[in-house]
C-alpha cells in the first residue's frame, strides 16, 4: 500500500487542497467562538415570535418530510415503484424494528415512534449539509445601535472609514466583521454612548437537534405518551408504579416503606428520562457541530473523518430515541403495578 | 486562580470524569454483544437493538455529567 | 435554563411542529402504507396458497393419469395374454383336426388297399384255379370242367391259403 504512487499523489493533493483552503478561508479560534452558541440566535421576529436558524431548519424538515410523504403516497400501487418503494421499505424496516422491541403492541406505538425517528433523522441530516451552520450573517443585539439599517449592520473600516454592509457570508469571514464591530463598540463607549456589546455569527440553517427545545419537545411527547399508554392499558393501577402505599396502609410498615421508596425512585427515573432523552440528542448533535468546527479550525480537511462519524451518530441518535421510546412504552404497558403484587394477582 | 477559571475547570472536569465510567461500560457492553453475536450469529438482530438499549443506559451517566457541566459552565445555578 | 436556550415559545413551536407532522404522516403514510403492506402480504399468502393448491391438483392429476396409464397397460397385457391363449387353443384344435383328418384319410386309403388286395387275391385265385384246371385237362386229356373238379381245386387252395395266412 505504501509503495502505491497513486496513493501518495492523492494524499499530497489532499494536503495541498487543505493548505489552499486554509489560506483563502483562514478559520480562526475567533470563528469557533463566534459561532458556538448553545442558545440559538434570533434571525428575525414574526410578531413576538423569535425565529432562529433551528426553527427555520425545522420548517425545512417539515416541508421535506411532508413533501416526501405526499409524493410517495400520492398514487398507491400494488406493485410499488420509485418513491413509494422507498417509503414502503423505510416503513417496513421500522415495523420490523419496533415489532421486535415493543412486541405485539407495536401498532399502537408505531405513529409516535416512527414520527420521532423520521423527524430526528431528517433534522440531524439537514444539519450535516455543508453550508448549514457555516453560511450566515453577523447579528448585533443592540437595539439602539445607530448603524443598523434595513436589518443590516454597517461596520466602519478603521483605515478606510468606508462602510461595509454585513450581508450573507461564510463563517470563516465572520471574525473580521466581529472584530471591527468590537472596535467600533469600544469607540462608542469612549465617546460616552451606551451600547450593548454583543455581536455573533448567525447561520441561516442549523440542525434543529442542536437547539435544546427540539429534543425537549420530543422527550416530553415520548414520556407523556408513555404515561398515557400505561394508563390506557392498566387504568389507575398504573400509578401504583410510582405511588404504592398499598402495603403501608395495610400495616406492613417495613415492606410498605420499601414500596414507597421504590415508587419514588421510579418517579425520579421517569422524570430523568426527559432529561436523558433531551441531553442525549442535544449533546450528541451539538458536540458534533462543535467538533466539526474545531477540526475545520485546525486544518481544512480534518473534518472529513469526523463528518463520517457525525453521519453515523446522526442515524444512531434517531434510532436510539425511537427504540428507547418503544422500549419504555412496552415496559409501561407490560408492567403490573410497580413494586406491588396486586397487579399480578389481577392478571 | 479566580472564580471564573475555577468555574471553567469545574465544567471541564464534570464532563471529563463523567465520561470515564460510561466509556468503560459501553466498551464492556459492545464486547459482550460482539462475543454473543460471534457465537450466535442468528441472534445478531435482536442483540444489536438490545446492545443499543444497554449502551444508552450506560450513556445516561455521561449525560448527567454533561448536564452538570453545562449547568456550571453557563452559571445556571 | 435560558442560557441553555430553553424558551417556551420555541418549545411550543417544536411541539406543534411534531404533532402536525405526526398527524400528517399518520394520515398520508402510516395508515395507507401499513394497509398496503397488509393487503400485499395477504395477497402473496393467497397466491402462494393458490399455487400450492394448483401444484397439489397437478400432482393428483399426474397420479390419476399414471394410474390410468397403468390400467391401460395392464389391460393390454392381459388382452395380449388371453389372445395368445386363444390362439394356442385354436392351433391345438386345428392341429388335432388335421391329425384326425390325416388319420381318416390314411385309414380310408388302407381300407381301399385292403379291398383291392382282397380283390386281387380273389382274382388271382380264380386265375390259379382256371390255370390249374387247364393244366390238369392237358395232362389227362379230358374235360375237367365240371363242378366236382372245380370244387376240389377250391378246397386245395383254401388249404394253401390257410398256410399262407398262417405264414403272413
Amino acid at each position: 500500500m505504501l509503495k502505491n504512487p497513486k496513493l501518495w499523489i492523492a494524499i499530497i493533493a489532499l494536503i495541498a487542497v487543505g493548505v489552499v483552503i486554509k489560506i483563502f478561508f483562514p478559520f480562526t479560534t475567533e470563528a469557533v467562538r463566534a459561532s458556538v452558541a448553545v442558545a440559538p440566535e434570533v434571525i428575525f421576529e414574526i410578531g413576538s415570535f423569535p425565529v432562529t436558524p433551528t426553527i427555520l431548519t425545522m420548517v425545512l424538515v417539515f416541508i421535506l418530510l411532508v413533501g416526501f410523504a405526499f409524493i410517495s403516497t400520492r398514487k398507491m400501487e400494488m406493485v410499488p415503484g420509485g418513491m413509494q418503494n422507498l417509503m414502503e421499505t423505510i416503513i417496513e424496516q421500522m415495523v420490523g424494528l419496533f415489532e421486535s422491541i415493543a412486541g405485539p403492541m407495536w401498532a399502537k406505538f408505531f405513529s409516535i415512534t416512527a414520527t420521532i425517528f423520521l423527524l430526528v433523522i431528517f433534522s440531524n441530516y439537514l444539519g450535516l449539509i455543508p453550508g448549514a451552520g457555516s453560511i450566515g450573517f453577523i447579528k448585533v443585539s443592540s437595539e439602539t445601535h445607530t448603524d443598523i439599517k434595513d436589518g443590516q449592520v454597517c461596520f466602519q473600516d478603521q483605515e478606510t472609514h468606508e462602510c461595509e454592509p454585513s450581508g450573507i457570508f461564510v463563517l470563516a469571514d465572520a471574525p473580521a466583521f466581529i472584530d471591527t464591530y468590537e472596535l467600533y463598540y469600544k469607540s462608542q463607549i469612549e465617546k460616552g454612548i451606551e451600547a450593548e456589546q454583543h455581536a455573533a455569527f448567525v447561520p441561516i440553517l442549523r440542525a434543529p437537534s442542536s437547539d435544546i427545545n427540539m429534543p425537549l419537545a420530543l422527550a416530553l411527547v415520548s414520556v407523556f405518551m408513555t404515561q398515557v399508554y400505561g394508563m390506557q392499558k392498566q387504568g389507575l393501577k398504573y400509578w401504583t408504579r410510582f405511588f404504592s402505599f398499598g402495603r403501608l396502609l395495610k400495616g406492613d410498615i417495613a415492606f410498605g416503606l420499601i414500596d414507597v421508596f421504590v415508587g419514588l425512585v421510579e418517579l425520579i427515573s421517569e422524570i430523568f428520562k426527559i432529561v436523558s432523552f433531551t441531553f442525549r440528542l442535544f449533546g450528541n448533535i451539538f458536540a458534533g457541530e462543535v467538533i466539526l468546527l474545531i477540526m475545520a479550525f485546525l486544518f481544512a480537511l480534518l473534518p472529513l473523518p469526523f463528518y463520517g462519524l457525525e453521519f453515523f451518530v446522526a442515524f444512531i441518535q434517531a434510532f436510539v430515541f425511537a427504540v428507547l421510546t418503544a422500549a419504555f412504552m412496552r415496559i409501561a404497558t407490560a408492567e403490573h403495578g410497580g413494586g406491588g403484587h396486586e397487579g399480578e394477582a389481577q392478571h | 486562580m479566580d472564580a471564573e477559571g475555577a468555574r471553567l475547570l469545574a465544567a471541564a472536569f464534570a464532563i471529563g470524569i463523567a465520561a470515564i465510567g460510561p466509556g468503560i461500560g459501553i466498551g464492556l457492553i459492545a464486547s459482550g454483544a460482539l462475543q454473543a453475536m460471534g457465537r450466535n450469529p442468528e441472534a445478531a438482530g435482536t442483540l444489536t437493538t438490545t446492545m443499543f438499549i444497554g449502551i444508552v443506559f450506560a450513556e445516561a451517566l455521561a449525560i448527567f455529567g454533561l448536564v452538570i457541566s453545562l449547568l456550571i459552565g453557563f452559571k445556571i445555578f | 435554563m435560558e442560557k441553555l436556550g430553553v424558551n417556551v415559545s420555541w418549545l411550543l413551536a417544536q411541539l406543534i411542529n411534531f404533532i402536525l407532522i405526526l398527524v400528517i404522516l399518520r394520515l398520508l403514510v402510516y395508515k395507507p402504507v401499513l394497509n398496503m403492506l397488509a393487503t400485499r402480504k395477504q395477497k402473496i399468502q393467497e397466491s402462494l396458497e393458490y399455487a400450492d393448491k394448483v401444484k397439489a391438483d397437478a400432482a393428483l392429476q399426474q397420479k390419476d393419469f399414471e394410474r390410468k396409464l397403468d390400467d391401460a397397460r395392464r389391460e393390454a397385457q392381459s388382452t395380449a395374454a388371453s389372445a395368445q391363449v386363444a390362439a394356442e387353443k385354436e392351433r391345438q384344435r386345428i392341429l388335432a383336426e388335421a391329425q384326425e383328418e390325416a388319420q381318416k384319410i390314411k385309414e380310408a386309403a388302407r381300407g381301399e388297399l385292403d379291398y383291392e388286395r382282397k380283390q386281387m387275391v380273389s382274382e388271382l385265385r380264380q386265375q390259379v384255379i382256371d390255370l390249374s384246371l387247364l393244366g390238369a385237362q392237358r395232362v389227362i386229356g379230358a374235360n375237367l370242367d365240371d363242378k366236382k373238379s372245380r370244387q376240389l381245386v377250391e378246397n386245395f387252395l383254401n388249404e394253401v391259403d390257410f398256410g399262407a395266412k398262417a405264414g403272413a
